[in-house]
């Protein structure tokens, strides 16, 4: 099991800044997540449900006719849920359980050329992905908006990432190596 | 239309050391397009120093033909090879290599007075290079006064001053933090982009490699690999 996301206090916090339509929450998630995640709408209103029987959130009719015209709005206890939420200690690590690790685990002791292919292909896709990444960086424009330096700091965080793979790559191509000699 | 700028053939370079010799480039072959921004990786021993230096023209190659801008290299003098790279290429090293006794408008300004431009205009020119790289209010700051980000800037404004067809960067990130690393990748970037700078640059960090067009990794002397990066969608 992945950890959940923590889309109940993403939206609490979007709610804590003012109240909004149901519509508007899911394209303002997007923003605070950085697009990284495939939310659909579907778990943004059905997680609305939840906040709402919890007491965390109330429902105000707008002035429009359905769905998307009702005005959600943070209530004291989910103010207080969400205060919490930021104030809890540090977060555990990431947990590694990216398929490539048990393939390449796999594959060392089973067909050691086959592992050497893998770390080559997965380079090549890794490089690929941090040199999108970086467009993605470059198309920003700096220093400008608040919502570019939240997708500014969530591209870094990504391309840290992709970056620790690739070496993690290279280390095991010099380990392989060494154990076939 | 592709025009190439830059080519080895079959180019090695041995060096003796102690009693053996070591060849640190083996027979690489390898064409570099005007406008390109090409980044060349390895592990350190793994040749890619040696592969700019003989690019630019810098060190002779052992064995192999380097055309630069259309000479052949091998045909040149070593006076008409400094005249060529004074002329057309622009130089950026990990350790900024400025002058500590001059400013920096005076460091961007001083390839301009080597090659006889008037003083005068070398001083209007290098201030107007100063202020692209953002720096047009540390004109007057020696080196010592500056960042690390901000001496690594003017040593562009000084490779740029020239209006160099090339532009090769020897780990121009490698002295400096992550931030400043981003500046100074960006504004290389920004060259390429809006200027169409050609540039080749070494380095052993994947996140710059990254803002190249052409990431080309070196093993052993030899080409492993070389990834075509650009707009391709992940």
């Amino acid at each position: 099991m992945r950890p959940p996301l923590p889309v109940k206090h993403g939206l609490l916090g979007l709610l804590a800044r003012r109240p909004r339509y149901g519509y508007e929450l899911k394209a303002e998630f997007d923003l605070l997540s950085g697009g990284f995640w495939d939310l659909n709408v579907g778990q943004i209103y059905s997680t609305l449900e939840r906040l709402l029987k919890d007491g965390l959130v109330t429902l105000d009719e707008g002035d429009g006719a359905g769905e998307g015209r009702k005005i959600y709005r943070l209530t004291p206890s989910g103010q207080a849920e969400l205060d919490l939420w930021l104030a809890q200690p540090p977060l555990k690590p990431r947990p590694l359980r990216d398929e490539v690790y048990v393939r390449l685990g796999l594959l060392v002791d089973r067909d050691v050329s086959a592992a050497f292919d893998l770390i080559e292909t997965q380079r090549r896709v890794y490089h690929l992905q941090m040199a999108e990444l970086t467009r993605q960086k470059l198309a920003l424009a700096r220093g400008q908006r608040v919502a570019d330096l939240r997708r500014e700091l969530l591209l870094d965080a990504a391309l840290l990432h992709v970056e620790a793979d690739l070496k993690w790559l290279d280390t095991c191509d010099e380990k392989l190596r060494r154990v076939r000699i | 239309m592709s025009e190439v700028i830059a080519q080895i053939e079959r180019v090695t370079r041995e060096f003796k050391r102690g009693g053996s010799v070591v060849r640190a480039v083996d027979g690489i072959d390898l064409a570099v397009q005007r406008g390109e921004f090409v980044a060349i990786m390895g592990k350190s021993g793994s040749g890619k120093s040696t592969l700019l230096h003989l690019m630019s023209g810098l060190q002779r190659p052992t064995r192999g033909r380097v055309v630069l801008l259309g000479h052949d290299l091998g045909s040149l003098s070593d006076d008409a090879l400094t005249l060529l790279r004074r002329q057309h290429v622009g130089f950026v090293f990990q350790f900024f290599n400025l002058l500590p006794t001059l400013s920096a408008l005076e460091n961007v300004a001083l390839p301009l007075l080597l090659s006889s431009v008037r003083a005068s205009e070398a001083a209007g020119r290098a201030r107007q290079v100063l202020e692209t790289v953002g720096l047009q209010e540390r004109a007057d700051h020696k080196p010592d006064e500056l960042s690390g980000g901000q001496m690594q800037r003017v040593a562009i404004a000084r490779a740029l001053v020239n209006r160099p067809a090339l532009l090769f960067a020897d780990e121009p990130t490698g002295n400096l933090d992550s931030v400043s690393s981003e500046e100074i990748l960006t504004l290389l970037k920004t060259t390429q982009v809006e200027q169409g700078q050609t540039i080749i640059m070494v380095t052993h960090d994947a996140k710059a490699a990254a803002y190249g067009d052409r990431v080309i990794t070196l093993r052993d002397g030899r080409v492993h690999e070389d990834l075509a990066t650009r707009s391709v969608a992940v």
